[in-house]
């Protein structure tokens, strides 16, 4: 694929929401690595993680998808160039986490990306699915992974088992790397199957 | 072969009753409110979550339970974001819903009137705390504090009913009046700052002892019962838990008139503004009366029955 066709695809991201929302989650990382051992620096990264997430959620976003359908570019690949800007907040998410780690003296921080990068996937993936029914479903997303987030992180329901979020070192770890591999996978399978072409039966 | 010669009848639609619309409107908005997918999952995880730590809960009565902040975290967060996107679906059909011989303020009314699907939701929680406080499990007295059972029954009642209502009127408000792309998560995540921000920066322990008092109930769940840091104890907190409640139900008074603001003309934009600044008036008075009421420092009680007064 050409850069130019590249930089064509993703003219159509929503920009100004996307990167609002990735400011929004890199301020709130920088608020979290300043003030590292005050009560409100793990809702900050909480709260971090959710808008990285939820900005994800509006790369998909295609106001002109009727058009743009009718172009001779594959539906997968102009979700693989747009799923392209989840990879920069993974990198926005990680750089913010490694400061964290850094001013709390505790690797067990950076550790949270792995759980960064499963929303950044889970995101992308619902918002692939519904995209086969609304051109921009990431208003739809956002709001409900977000809530989903928020709701997981402070219930806890599944501690018995499997900690979800974890973010000390103490925490079982192996576990929640376990579960966001799992959900990595099913991702990948949904990204596959949501972005085939419908007249391709090898998928 | 004959001619008439009258002139046809104006054949315009006039309005009728704000009533007779209402009904049928706010029938539709409860039926498109109770299926939409956030909410119903929501309610579902709440299930889950209390049937997968129910031991745990049935061990920590004072923290978990006796406030049910559950309720307000599966019911009223989920509701919330329920109506804003149901709100926020009328910004397309715009030209096409204004042309109903609706008013904007009936239509917002009927949206506000759905509240009721969470509302129900929340009663039902209710009554599996009331049917479990008498029959599941045995809280020892102590573990209620300085609180009596009524004190504990506004507090339950604000953090399932009144934030599952308020939670929905708040999300209706915001998609009347944000047509911005992200508002939904825009609005989540201001409630949230908002809520844990003050429930986390102002705990008793190192907050100077007049900020606690006075700010530690800003936000739209609350509670007034802690267990004390070693477990050997019951912590009640300051402030009144029933001028608290009124404070509640002034938000969702604001966040009713806020929705109903929206495109409202005339003299219902008129009566709002006159009630909005009487709500707010409201609001006010009894959040002065909810931090300055109840107990002014918090006290500890322990196991024995016996309580002392906590200073900073």
């Amino acid at each position: 694929m050409r850069s130019t066709q590249a930089v064509g695809l993703l003219a159509g991201v929503p920009w100004r929401t996307v990167v609002g929302l990735a400011a929004a989650g890199a301020a709130l990382l920088v608020v979290a690595s300043i003030w590292v051992t005050a009560p409100v620096a793990d809702l900050a990264l909480r709260l971090g993680l959710v808008a990285l997430a939820a900005s994800a959620a509006h790369v998909l976003d295609e106001a002109a998808a009727e058009a743009v359908d009718a172009t001779p570019t594959s539906l997968r690949v102009r979700t693989a160039t747009r799923s392209s800007c989840a990879a920069v907040m993974l990198a926005i998410g990680m750089l913010g986490l490694g400061m964290v780690a850094l001013r709390s003296d505790s690797s067990a921080r950076l550790g949270i990306s792995v759980q960064l990068a499963g929303c950044l996937l889970v995101a992308l993936a619902a918002a692939a699915l519904l995209r086969r029914r609304l051109t921009e479903p990431g208003e739809v997303v956002a709001g409900t992974l977000a809530a989903g987030i928020l709701m997981l992180s402070l219930a806890r329901p599944f501690d018995r088992w499997v900690e979800v979020f974890p973010g000390e070192a103490g925490d079982r770890w192996a576990g929640s790397v376990a579960l966001w591999s799992l959900v990595a996978l099913a991702c990948g399978v949904g990204l596959a199957r949501a972005t085939r072409d419908p007249y391709d039966r090898r998928v | 072969m004959s001619t008439t010669t009258a002139r046809p009848r104006a054949t315009r639609a006039e309005p009728g009753p704000v009533r007779s619309t209402i009904g049928p409107l706010a029938r539709l908005e409860i039926v498109r409110l109770a299926r939409h997918p956030v909410l119903v999952g929501g309610a579902l995880f709440g299930l889950v979550s209390v049937v997968a730590s129910y031991e745990e809960i049935q061990d920590d009565a004072t923290g978990d339970l006796q406030g049910l902040p559950v309720t307000a975290l599966t019911v009223g967060l989920p509701a919330m974001v329920a109506a804003h996107l149901l709100a926020r679906s009328f910004d397309r059909t715009d030209e096409l819903v204004e042309s109903a011989p609706t008013s904007r303020v009936s239509r917002t009314g009927s949206q506000c009137l759905s509240a009721v699907v969470p509302a129900a939701l929340a009663v039902v929680w209710l009554v599996l705390f009331a049917v479990a406080q008498r029959w599941l499990w045995t809280t020892p007295e102590w573990m209620y504090g300085t609180l009596s059972h009524a004190d504990l029954w506004a507090v339950v009642i604000g953090n399932t009913v009144l934030a599952a209502v308020g939670g929905t009127l708040l999300g209706v408000a915001a998609g009347r009046w944000w047509h911005f792309r992200g508002s939904s998560i825009a609005l989540l995540l201001t409630v949230a700052v908002w809520t844990l921000t003050v429930m986390s920066v102002f705990s008793p322990v190192g907050t100077p002892e007049a900020w606690y008092r006075w700010v530690r109930l800003f936000t739209p769940v609350g509670g007034f019962n802690n267990p004390a840091p070693d477990g050997n104890g019951s912590d009640t907190l300051t402030g009144s838990p029933w001028w608290y409640l009124a404070w509640l139900v002034t938000l969702c008074a604001l966040a009713a008139i806020a929705a109903l603001l929206k495109g409202s003309e005339g003299t219902s934009r008129r009566r709002l503004v006159r009630l909005g600044a009487a709500a707010l008036a409201a609001s006010v008075l009894t959040y002065g009366l909810a931090a300055a009421g109840g107990n002014s420092q918090v006290v500890r009680t322990f196991p024995d029955g016996h309580s002392v007064v906590l200073t900073p």
